[in-house]
């Protein structure tokens, strides 16, 4: 580890300095530096196993049948079918009607748990080795890193090299030089997509392998030759399919950084510094001609090479002055941020075999296509704090940064802060106060903005068609994005107040901080009719408000020989829409399958849906119920609310049915000393937060026979068989309103979870002096060893993906989180 | 050594570096022109005409509202099979669509986009500095504008009274337009078909042909009239066409008139044939102008391949032709063996796999193919004649080309199409099946509700439900939009 020492900066006036860079808080990383005696040499291995934390409880195979057969069967009778009518293709019109016969003797077939065969308990190893030293004039610090990591799905694996130097001199009495250089190189292998999906969705009926030696699945199982067709063949689903893919990707970043500060006048000094950071990425898929399945594919590759060369100059005045009981600081500056993206991509085809998987060997060129991009940050900057004997404390902050990416005449905005503090345990008035060790008072104003989305937002666009006169075709050019000039920054002003108590000699701490943020210009992607010729458009479009409070407590229990701390943090905000758009209307955004809307007074990105309210047990509560259905509604399917209670069911019913926001976390760390022996421990969770359960719907949907999650062992199943009223019947044709986003998929996203154990032991001086070291220590590290959850979902603290504000909370098939259990050493030179 | 030159050097060139410059942030797309720096002359601008046959193609697909409703939503097609998501096109099939249906909500908001492109275009002819020869621009200008009547014509159709925009507007003006009387988009079209009709050609050269033509806007016009109930005004346009001797049921143009000659306008590769009045072009070929009616057409089965070629491919599923349409075609009628094939063997088990499919669209270039589409090809043009006239010779002419006897010859199955109407709605279903015309037919003579009842693929079809439901979604994003009967 390289780190000498992060920082969270979260009110707006310590953030403001970095400008919209610091829109969501700030995190300061300080990397280790070397200090001035004798040159230190450590080294660290870590060695650990890792397993999947959590299997999704899916149907076993005499399940799976059971299911599969109800599916076909309800799809049947609710057509209008007889429902004794004879299992085949001539009494029932349509394969999905039927079912392969061996289903009804699921003893006689595989119970295959595909989890076991896609996933595996994988070793990972880290070592670092770091070297650092210097003198009063000169400091350095060089280290080297690797990791070797096999993934626990099988196929993926993780390989990362770095190597970091740093360094700085006085070179003499008014200039101070230095900088860094780290490197880093990696390689990942990626699973493919499909065994993520099919460890949970590959139906557990069929064998790893088929009597024809190829991969398991209908298409060579006895029984399934009719329906093959139409079921989940190996090639989507079978976790062994991809084995023969290569998806790669090498990247080297490397980050350089030189600066030089020069002393003028006493107090006051310039700093110039340059940071470079150069990333090169390397992406190549290969899609094989061997599947090892019956049949051979057409094979394809694709490569693709990006760069990224990202620059900054900073260019800062500084100024510090102490004097008596005053000091005052202050920084002026000017900065400036370019990003330059370049990326090519080069695809062909037809490959003979899958010996050479290179460009080369494809015998169809089909892709060759290029992107680049640029983007400029350039900022001004000034900071002046005042601080009189500790006690009284304030500063002011302005910054002024222009983006590229905003409208002509939009793409400057300003961003200044105010703070200020109060240490009243300073006061004479608190000196007979034992108690209270440490009292302070902060409050700060400010401003941060954001422009971190993509670039030429705002600009329109015509993008190149094709069309054809005959045999002769031509090139076309159609407008494909509105232009919107007035794009501008979005703003956000929060206002924090802090305070930090010390009790007993500050034996009990506490931070606590309430703040209130609102944003207005609101960024987003917005849903616009599309007679307009266009689905959507990027724009500033509404106000936010965020109420917050963080708390955190920090208390040293024991203090003896055995040493005992605990610290435990809350944090709690709510978020409110205050505006949106020009007449307040509310926003729906359909996506993933699950409705969103943003609405004045309600939580941003809500899931907006049908009520579910269970299921129908039999004929008699459907004709009991006087709400009406605009399909048919037979025992077993669902039963939504009349929401709006107009006596029928219709899409004025859907209302907001949760949000992803949780109504607060928590962490509880603890940390124990007893001779050598150190140990610790940290939960955290979260409380309230919805999850979408989007892999439920997927197993249900997909009714190509996927399999079907454990849970749908509850379902009705018919009058004598209820299940337990919430989980409908299965069915091949989904119907009503089953098909559309409901509360039904919403599940509660709370959990509390075993995060992090270490113990730890340090051998004793004696003996490392002996060996000539300065220390050894030995600890055994486990993480995510211990999760309690409501949900289904399979992880909810990952319930997403994707960045897009417009899917948080969604939980699809993501690669599965891990158990990890380390032993690691830790010596000192 | 003094080293303090040094010093204030440094501090100088900080003070210089502190002069932002704004025009450093004024960055636009590298490998992407923005549209204010097009349409400059006069390529750029045909450039941009060219789109709009793009936008024809486009309406004309797979999936297009054209499509959906016109076969669809009809008794000549239906859904074997299709998985995956939330079921969208079996609904339509069934005519069970919810308001939420993601299908009809794609093709609504690609015919709207289309219509923006050829708004955008007609405004930017409008207002051109380029200097372009008059008859040029108006030539251009009717381009556009037939397109833009035929996304119209089709939207009217299928969902009745809606937004009629008719110049390039903003997002924010969109939200003002609202449904429009269906009177008042016909009156729209009747006025652009005949912009189009008076500034086209009759006919392109070389690289031009495949155009649209002054007869193509007439065709549409006609059918427009027709749909509207005028059968004089229809007349009219039909006999501009019949008599200017341009086109004939000969479209493989060897002087004979036969049953080749309908199998020539669905072979591989046949492009603006003799019989081609209006037509969709496609050209087959990676980086060509693929059309997707092939590929959704085909079979929604692994083990499903084209007749001929042994390559695999999963089809889209979508139109699989119904019993009740082979059922339609007359003993020995030829067009039955293109329209519908039975199936195909599955060639892993040697198996015959009955899964009718249709061989209208075939293209050997299965993996990116570009055959064309014949919007309104002369058997069309012949049958609405004889519907608006009354004179069953035009019929005939229709039916002698395949070898059938004529309507009120001995020969004719009268038992089951008595009248000259039921004669003619029988045969433009086998001619022109799976062309995206059945549903319209039955909707403009207003048998649909009659002669869907029924159908076993389509239970409980009530009349109500003629037409397609307004996108739930246009409606949450603009709720001013009412919804059509029937739909909740």
């Amino acid at each position: 580890m390289d780190i000498e020492s992060i920082d969270v900066l979260k009110d707006a006036s310590s953030s403001a300095i970095y400008g919209s860079r610091g829109a969501n808080g700030v995190i300061l990383v300080t990397t280790k530096s070397g200090k001035p005696g004798k040159p230190t040499l450590s080294f660290n291995y870590t060695s650990s196993v890792q397993r999947v934390m959590k299997k999704v409880d899916v149907m076993n195979g005499p399940e799976y049948a059971q299911a599969a057969i109800d599916a076909a069967q309800n799809g049947w009778i609710d057509k209008g079918g007889d429902p004794n009518a004879p299992n085949t293709i001539e009494a029932r019109g349509a394969y999905k009607y039927t079912w392969p016969e061996p289903l009804e003797n699921p003893s006689t077939l595989p119970n295959t748990d595909w989890q076991d065969i896609a996933y595996r308990v994988a070793p990972m190893h880290k070592a670092d080795l770091s070297f650092s030293g210097g003198d009063e004039r000169t400091k350095y610090y060089i280290s080297a890193g690797l990791i070797n990591q096999e993934g626990i799905v099988i196929k993926s694996d993780y390989q990362k090299y770095t190597l970091n130097m740093k360094a700085d001199a006085k070179a003499n009495d008014w200039l101070n030089v230095g900088g860094m250089l780290n490197v880093s190189y990696d390689n990942e292998s990626e699973p493919d997509s499909y065994t993520l999906t099919g460890a949970t969705q590959y139906p557990p009926v069929y064998p790893i392998y088929g009597e024809d030696g190829h991969l398991g699945g209908p298409e060579n199982l006895e029984g399934f030759e009719n329906h093959y067709g139409i079921l989940m063949r190996a090639y989507h689903g079978h976790p062994y399919q991809g084995l023969n893919e290569d998806e790669l990707t090498h990247r080297l970043n490397t980050a350089g950084n030189l600066f030089a500060e020069i002393t003028f006048l006493p107090g006051l000094k310039y700093r110039s510094s340059f940071n470079a950071f150069y990333k090169r990425n390397d992406y190549s898929y290969y899609s094989p001609v061997d599947r090892n399945l019956a049949v051979t594919y057409r094979a394809t590759y694709e490569s693709e090479m990006a760069r990224t060369l990202y620059y900054t100059m900073e260019n800062l005045l500084i100024f510090n002055k102490k004097w008596n009981d005053h000091q005052l600081d202050a920084v002026a500056g000017y900065e400036s941020n370019t990003r330059d993206f370049y990326s090519m991509l080069g695809e062909r085809r037809d490959y003979d075999n899958d010996l050479t998987r290179y460009l080369a060997a494809g015998s169809t060129i089909y892709d060759a296509d290029d992107d680049a991009s640029k983007y400029k940050l350039l900022s001004i900057l000034g900071r002046i704090s005042y601080n009189y004997k500790d006690k009284y404390m304030a500063s002011a902050t302005f910054r002024r940064d222009g983006s590229s990416r905003f409208g002509p005449d939009k793409k400057w905005g300003n961003f200044p802060s105010l703070s200020v503090g109060w240490r009243a345990s300073e006061e004479p008035f608190m000196d007979g106060v034992e108690l209270v060790s440490n009292l302070n008072l902060r409050a700060s104003y400010g401003f941060t903005g954001n422009d971190n989305f993509g670039n030429y937002r705002w600009v329109s666009a015509m993008s190149q068609g094709r069309a054809a006169f005959g045999t002769n075709l031509v090139t076309t050019y159609y407008p494909s994005r509105i232009e919107n000039p007035d794009l501008a920054w979005e703003r956000t002003r929060v206002f924090n107040f802090g305070i930090d108590v010390g009790l007993m000699n500050n034996r009990v701490s506490l931070e606590a901080d309430i703040y209130k943020s609102e944003s207005d210009g609101l960024l987003l992607d917005v849903p616009v009719p599309s007679t307009s010729g266009f689905t959507n458009v990027f724009r500033n479009i509404g106000a936010l408000q965020t109420n917050g409070v963080e708390l955190n407590v920090t208390s040293h229990n024991l203090t003896g020989a055995l040493t005992w701390n605990s610290q435990v943090t809350f944090a709690a905000n709510k978020s409110k829409i205050t505006q949106l758009g020009p007449d307040n209307a509310p926003m729906v955004i359909t996506r993933t399958n699950m409705s969103i809307i943003n609405e004045i007074g309600k939580t941003p990105f809500s899931f907006y849906a049908y009520q579910y309210d269970g299921v129908y047990m039999n004929q008699a509560e459907i004709e009991a119920d006087p709400v009406e259905y605009p399909f048919s509604v037979h025992p077993g399917h669902g039963r939504y609310k009349d929401v709006n209670a107009d006596g029928k069911i219709s899409s004025a019913d859907r209302t907001i049915v949760g949000n992803a926001q949780p109504d607060f976390t928590w962490a509880f760390t603890n940390n124990f000393r007893f001779s050598n022996f150190d140990f610790s421990f940290m939960f955290h969770g979260s409380v309230g937060g919805d999850v979408y359960d989007a892999v439920t719907r997927r197993s249900l949907f997909y009714h190509e026979g996927r399999n079907y999650l454990g849970k749908l062992n509850n379902r009705w199943r018919s009058e004598a068989e209820p299940g337990d009223g919430y989980h409908y019947k299965l069915s091949v044709d989904i119907d009503g309103l089953e098909k559309e986003p409901s509360s039904y998929w919403i599940t509660d996203g709370s959990y509390a979870r075993l995060k992090d154990v270490t113990l730890g032991y340090t051998f004793s001086e004696n003996l490392t002096d002996k060996l000539g070291l300065v220390g050894i220590r030995l600890y055994f590290n486990g993480t995510n060893l211990l999760t309690f959850q409501n949900t289904t979902a399979v992880d909810p603290e990952n319930s997403t993906s994707s960045t897009d504000p417009a899917t948080v909370g969604v939980q699809f098939s993501p690669y599965p989180t891990s158990k990890v259990y380390s032993l690691g050493i830790n010596v000192n030179f | 050594m003094n080293m303090k030159p040094i010093k204030y050097f440094l501090i100088v060139s900080f003070l210089f570096s502190m002069s932002a410059c704004d025009e450093d942030l004024q960055l636009y797309p590298l490998n992407q022109i923005s549209e204010g720096s097009f349409y400059n002359n006069q390529l750029e601008l045909q450039q941009a005409v060219n789109d709009v046959y793009r936008q024809l193609g486009r309406l004309a697909d797979a999936r297009s509202v054209a499509d959906l409703y016109g076969e669809l939503y009809s008794d000549n097609t239906y859904i074997a099979f299709q998985l995956g998501g939330t079921p969208v096109d079996d609904p339509i099939s069934r005519h069970e669509i919810r308001p939420s249906n993601d299908r009809i909500l794609t093709a609504w908001n690609n015919t709207y986009n289309s219509i923006y492109i050829c708004n955008n275009l007609i405004y930017q002819l409008e207002n051109t500095k380029v200097a372009i020869d008059q008859s040029l621009k108006s030539r251009w200008m009717a381009e556009a504008l037939l397109v833009r009547s035929f996304a119209y014509f089709n939207l009217v159709r299928a969902f009745g009274d809606i937004p009629l925009i008719t110049q390039r507007i903003s997002p924010t003006q969109a939200y003002d337009y609202l449904r429009e009387s269906d009177d008042k988009v016909y009156e729209q079209l009747i006025a652009d078909l005949t912009f189009a009709k008076n500034n086209l050609p009759t006919s392109y050269t070389g690289k031009d042909v495949g155009r649209v033509t002054k007869y193509g806007a007439s065709a549409l016009l006609a059918k427009v009239y027709l749909t509207m109930g005028n059968k004089a005004a229809a007349q009219t346009e039909l006999e501009f066409i019949i008599n200017s001797n341009q086109f004939s049921l000969d479209a493989n143009n060897d002087g004979t008139v036969n049953k080749t000659d309908y199998l020539h306008i669905f072979a591989p590769g046949t492009k603006n044939s003799k019989s081609s009045i209006l037509e969709a072009q496609y050209l087959a070929g990676p980086n060509a102008f693929n059309s997707n009616h092939q590929t959704a057409y085909a079979p929604y089965h692994h083990a499903f391949h084209l007749p001929g070629i042994t390559a695999v491919f999963r089809g889209g599923g979508v139109n699989s032709p119904t019993a009740d349409l082979v059922a339609e075609f007359e003993e020995g009628d030829p067009r039955q063996e293109v329209t519908v094939y039975p199936g195909y063997v599955n060639q892993g088990t040697g198996d015959f796999v009955e899964y009718p499919f249709t061989m209208k669209f075939f293209d050997p270039i299965w993996t990116n193919p570009g055959q064309n589409f014949e919007i309104i090809r002369y058997a069309d043009i012949l049958l609405m004649y004889a519907e608006v006239t009354g004179n069953a010779q035009y019929l005939n002419m229709v039916r002698a080309r395949v070898g059938l006897p004529p309507f009120g010859s001995a020969g004719y199955p009268s038992n089951l199409y008595p009248t000259l109407d039921l004669a003619i709605e029988h045969e433009r279903r086998v001619e022109l099946a799976l062309e995206m015309h059945r549903f319209f037919d039955l909707a403009r003579t207003g048998r649909a509700a009659e002669v869907m009842q029924g159908k076993e693929t389509v239970p409980g079809f009530s009349g109500n439900r003629l037409l397609f439901p307004i996108p739930e979604y246009a409606i949450d994003v603009n709720p001013d939009l009412t919804q059509n009967q029937g739909y909740d």
